[in-house]
């Protein structure tokens, strides 16, 4: 017993040391970025008004990314379109990628797990919500919602301003540089670099906007920083002990190759399992340590965020039973598909 | 006044309407305020992202937690 709370606290310790500066806080000040400085309901706009379908399922695709929402918010927005009159696909699309390949995950993935990992996470989730917006299309096309009277949104101005992307831009390059440019070496070279480019980020958010824009992109941060980081430390916590719980046999027997079995149960551990946006990561990185196949571990970091079965429950609820009956199956298929083609041909 | 928050029980719509109470308390206002959980109503009031405050049918803050401040000053304006 003891050993399994000493294992938890060791990766808390392991995990803080390496990544809260230069990862979890610029990600979180671009996520809060994301959320003030981009009009999300101009977004949204342009999703209902496009009628050619590869252009609606690209723009729902990208624009799940821009939304930076994790699953726990995803389904009112979802909803909200759907009974606005945007198509069921598009509206399951968003359903999938915001959770399973949202901007917070996969830079979070990509600091742990390596960039052919992100790419491959980006390009499968994308594939993915391709084939359930056709999926989703072509059984429901005809169940509309009943027309509901909804009140006109005065048309709002663009997606983002310059100054504001700038700055976006310079959050991203203070999260990104430091695992580009020092690949090897102490950590504080990181830590240097990543204070270099946060400073000029802020100095230039403080000539070029108004001191009520900073305030509420750092409050919308700080939103981030409470609803996601106590969970985030719960789950490096359990992960620890998970680790030291099983044994490391079962994990090569049972995930340790690029079968179609082994993508399946990985596929079903994260259908069922809830893991908060960022958790799947180091869950992942856990495994793999492990013995866990490439495959089976990309599988497990796309269906973990992307459902669970509370997910199921209030897709059920809130789209009815007989949309969540085909979405979740259409999940668990794709992704085993998919663990085991890049486990075979990519990785 | 009738003031209507249209949330999905989510952390940042509670905070809202702990805000939007405490506002009125402040400004010492009797108003009628209201929570609003369903998506679909939600929708209808022309809510795209949630959390919403609503003032007598129009939309004054929508996609973020507003401050204590920023509610009075709004409120204030719709007073008169």
């Amino acid at each position: 017993m003891l050993n399994l709370l000493v294992g938890g606290v060791e990766a808390l310790f392991d995990y803080i040391a390496k990544h809260t500066i230069t990862c979890l806080i610029p990600a979180f000040l671009l996520a809060g970025g994301m959320v003030t400085f981009i009009n999300r309901e101009a977004v949204l706009q342009h999703l209902g008004e496009s009628v050619n379908k590869l252009k609606s399922f690209s723009l729902a695709s990208i624009a799940s990314f821009l939304i930076a929402a994790c699953s726990c918010t995803v389904i009112p927005v979802s909803s909200g379109l759907y009974f606005a009159g945007a198509g069921v696909g598009v509206a399951f699309i968003i359903l999938w990628v915001a959770p399973a390949a949202n901007i917070l995950a996969l830079t979070y993935t990509g600091s742990i797990l390596g960039s052919k990992m992100v790419i491959s996470r980006v390009i499968a989730a994308i594939f993915m919500a391709f084939v359930v917006g056709e999926i989703m299309t072509l059984f429901f096309k005809k169940d509309r919602p009943i027309e509901t009277p909804v009140a006109q949104v005065e048309k709002s101005e663009g997606i983002i301003k310059g100054k504001h992307l700038v700055l976006l831009i310079l959050i991203l390059i203070s999260l990104l540089l430091p695992n580009y440019l020092v690949q090897k070496g102490p950590y504080i070279y990181k830590v240097v670099v990543w204070g270099i480019f946060t400073v000029i980020a802020f100095l230039y958010a403080f000539l070029k906007m108004p001191r009520e824009e900073i305030k509420g992109w750092l409050l919308e941060s700080w939103w981030f920083v409470k609803i996601i980081f106590p969970l985030l430390l719960l789950g490096v916590f359990i992960v620890g002990i998970i680790g030291k719980l099983i044994p490391e046999t079962w994990i090569h027997q049972w995930l340790g190759n690029n079968s179609i079995k082994s993508s399946f149960l990985a596929t079903l551990i994260g259908a069922f399992s809830y893991f908060a946006t960022m958790t799947e990561a180091p869950f992942v990185d856990t495994l793999m340590k492990m013995g866990m196949a490439k495959g089976p571990a990309l599988a497990l970091l796309l269906t973990g965020p992307g459902i669970s079965l509370p997910n199921w429950l209030a897709i059920a609820r809130v789209f009815g039973i007989k949309k969540a009956l085909v979405y979740v199956p259409t999940i668990i298929i794709l992704g085993t598909i998919v663990g085991w083609f890049f486990g075979n041909f990519i990785f | 006044m009738k003031i209507i928050i249209a949330g999905s029980g989510c952390p940042k719509c509670k905070a809202t309407e702990k805000n939007v109470f405490e506002a009125c308390a402040k400004l010492g206002l009797p108003a009628d305020i209201q929570h609003v959980y369903d998506v679909k109503e939600i929708t209808k009031m022309g809510v795209m992202i949630t959390p919403a405050v609503l003032i007598d049918g129009k939309v004054v803050i929508k996609g973020k937690v507003p401050t204590v401040e920023e509610l009075m000053k709004i409120l204030e304006k719709y007073k008169s």
